[in-house]
């Protein structure tokens, strides 16, 4: 089967200086591909240059299409649905708005039940529906990133890219987030996951990279990259470093 | 000043004051979405109050000619981006607008054939015609000049703004001339109240700015399009990573700026002698009043604005001369204000 996501010789500049470069891809449909690396490696510029943002250069094709020079727009309505970094939550409206607003220009075929994806959404992340009606700003640092996640889950993506999902989160909640990740791919959504936390991520993922100064290593299994030796001292040694910032924000 | 005086200009005020409301109401809307301050907006209003006042008359719409020069611009530099960038796919719908508002405004202008010589047109007529020929003026003037730029800094936006106020306010000295006009009043006379004797033309006024600001207000926050406008404002980013185009959101802001224009300049009309170059003063108080708001809130922008044109009112009647200073250095204590505030915000922000 071809793959969800494919690219190769990509490149995200911010000016004269390159933050990703000659990277070479690809995310296996069904499965969780996971990106990890070090502070300041790339990887977020990455997810935002495949999304559409950032000013970029390389093939990419998703689903079968080129789309090296599409809109973040146009992708979002493809189905390749980006949870960023910075999650962008419309803080001034509600909840609810926030979720219906992730359905609202999707594919036009999948509109129709945008009720019934709600409902399914409410379901999956029970703080939410008990804060329907609340305020997107109010929320907790928790509470944000699954009305992120859920934000997306409206679009029906075709691909997920998450971008460090466990970020400012509880221990009891990143536990929560991976199981909510792991579920997700059962179900048969393609994940392509930035993470810091590398061995939770490692544990979830099929195919892993390692990304450092703006490029990607070669493809490796996830259980093999993770029995490295030089791997398990460099990103798992720093056991849930981030994992312990409980609640950034 | 005695208090029946007092009352009277207050009415005064309130009037101008609710057209102040309308544009800052305007000049916000198109802030937060697009991050443009559009000082063209007193340009929709005096276009609209000129166009009445030609219709009225029985005459040609000169307007038109603004219009399809502004279509022309339009159609070409949409079509220039689509080729330079290779996304035709929002060509077309932008080329259906074009065409149809051309097509409706040439339509509006042909309405003055519609009333037999000698007789008075129709108010309603008049009034629909006058809407179908300015409220387009918005989406074109976006793609003519704003979509090219979106990306730049609020200051190129604000120099933007600043040179389409002047092409417009330049071209419309041929158009109109530089006479001043004053539209026919729909409705005169006063109900008495008991302390004070209301101006019919006020309690219409205000009943058309209330359906006004309650259908925009319906529209931003109970309809599904109206978030999508609104998700633009409150996170533009979040708003692309969700499909929305900002694109479609800037042109939607415009032409509800226009329209709300189009319907302040059919009120602003018979109130006021209006010349080709009155715009900008008007555009400068709906500023003042969007300042009020902190360039944020919409009800306090309104509020604002409807002081403005009281303190107006009263300023005008004791200094008369000194009646424009007044109202732009009440200007200077608010935005003290405002920036304290925004200090202070940020003081709390950093300290969590
Ligand atoms: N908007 C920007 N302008 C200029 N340089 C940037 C910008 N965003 C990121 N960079 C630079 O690009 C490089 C990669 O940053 P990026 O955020 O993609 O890394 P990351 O792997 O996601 O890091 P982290 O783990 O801290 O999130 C860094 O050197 C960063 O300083
Ligand atoms: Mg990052």
């Amino acid at each position: 089967m071809s793959p969800v996501l494919f690219t190769t010789e990509f490149e995200v500049r911010y000016g004269a200086n390159f933050a990703v470069r000659g990277v070479t891809l690809t995310v296996a449909r069904g499965e969780i591909t996971t990106i990890i690396g070090a502070n300041g490696a790339g990887k977020t510029s990455l997810l935002a240059g495949l999304a559409g943002f950032e000013r970029r250069r390389g093939l990419i094709q998703f689903d079968g299409r080129d789309i090296s020079r599409a809109s973040p727009e146009d992708n979002a309505r493809a189905g390749l649905i980006l949870v960023p970094e910075t999650r962008d939550l419309f803080a001034s409206m509600s909840v609810r708005d926030n979720l219906l607003l992730g359905a609202a220009l999707g594919r036009p075929r999948l509109r129709d039940d945008t009720a019934q994806q709600l409902e399914c959404v409410l379901t999956r992340f029970p703080p939410l529906a008990a804060r329907q009606q609340q305020h997107a700003g109010t929320l907790s640092g928790g509470e944000r990133q699954m009305l992120a996640l859920g934000r997306a889950l409206m679009g029906r993506p075709k691909l997920l890219m998450l971008d460090e999902p466990s970020l400012g989160l509880a221990p009891n909640l990143v536990q929560q987030m991976f199981k909510w990740i792991a579920a997700l791919k059962a179900e048969g959504t393609s994940i392509l996951l930035v993470e810091q936390n590398a061995r939770m991520a490692l544990t979830v993922a099929e195919h892993a990279y390692v990304m450092e100064h703006g490029q990607l290593s070669t493809r490796e299994r996830a259980g093999r990259l993770a029995a490295q030796g030089d791997i398990a001292a460099r990103y798992l040694g720093r056991r849930t470093r981030r994992a312990a910032t409980v609640e950034l924000k | 000043m005695n208090v029946t005086i007092a009352l009277l200009l207050a009415q005064d005020g309130l009037s101008n004051g609710v057209i102040y409301a309308l544009l800052a109401i305007s000049i916000l809307l198109v802030f937060l979405i697009t991050r443009v301050l559009l000082v063209p907006q007193g340009e929709f209003v005096v276009l609209a109050a000129l166009t009445m006042v030609q219709l009225q008359k029985g005459a040609g719409p000169s307007v038109i000619w603004l219009l399809l020069a502004l279509a022309v611009t339009a159609a070409s530099m949409s079509s220039l981006r689509a080729w330079r960038t290779g996304e035709w796919r929002r060509l077309p719908a932008v080329l259906a607008f074009t065409l149809g508002a051309v097509l409706f405004g040439a339509a509006a202008s042909a309405t003055p054939l519609l009333t037999t010589a000698g007789a008075a047109p129709h108010f309603a007529l008049t009034t629909m015609a006058t809407l179908v020929l300015v409220a387009p003026l918005g989406p074109l003037l976006y793609w003519s000049a704003f979509e090219g730029i979106a990306r730049a800094s609020i200051l190129t936006l604000l120099f933007a703004a600043v040179a389409v106020h002047y092409v417009l306010q330049g071209s419309m000295l041929p158009l109109f001339g530089p006479e001043g006009f004053q539209a026919e009043a729909l409705i005169s006379g006063r109900v008495d109240v008991g302390f004070t004797r209301v101006s019919l033309q006020l309690l219409l006024l205000c009943a058309i700015f209330v359906a006004t600001v309650g259908a925009l207000w319906m529209f931003i926050g109970r309809t599904i399009a109206g978030k999508i406008l609104r998700a633009t404002a409150v996170n533009a980013r979040g708003a692309r990573i969700v499909g929305i185009r900002p694109e479609t959101s800037g042109a939607i802001a415009f032409g509800l700026a226009s329209l709300i224009g189009a319907v302040s300049g059919v009120l602003i009309a018979p109130l006021t002698t209006l010349y080709y170059d009155s715009g900008f003063l008007l555009a400068l108080k709906g500023f003042v009043g969007a300042v009020t708001g902190g360039l944020a809130s919409f009800p306090l922008a309104a509020a604002g604005s409807l002081l403005i044109g009281v303190l107006e009112a009263m300023f005008s009647f004791q200094f008369s001369a000194l009646k424009d200073s007044l109202v732009f250095a009440a200007l200077l204590p608010i935005l003290l204000i405002l920036s304290t505030r925004q200090l202070s915000d940020r003081d709390t922000e950093a300290e969590e």
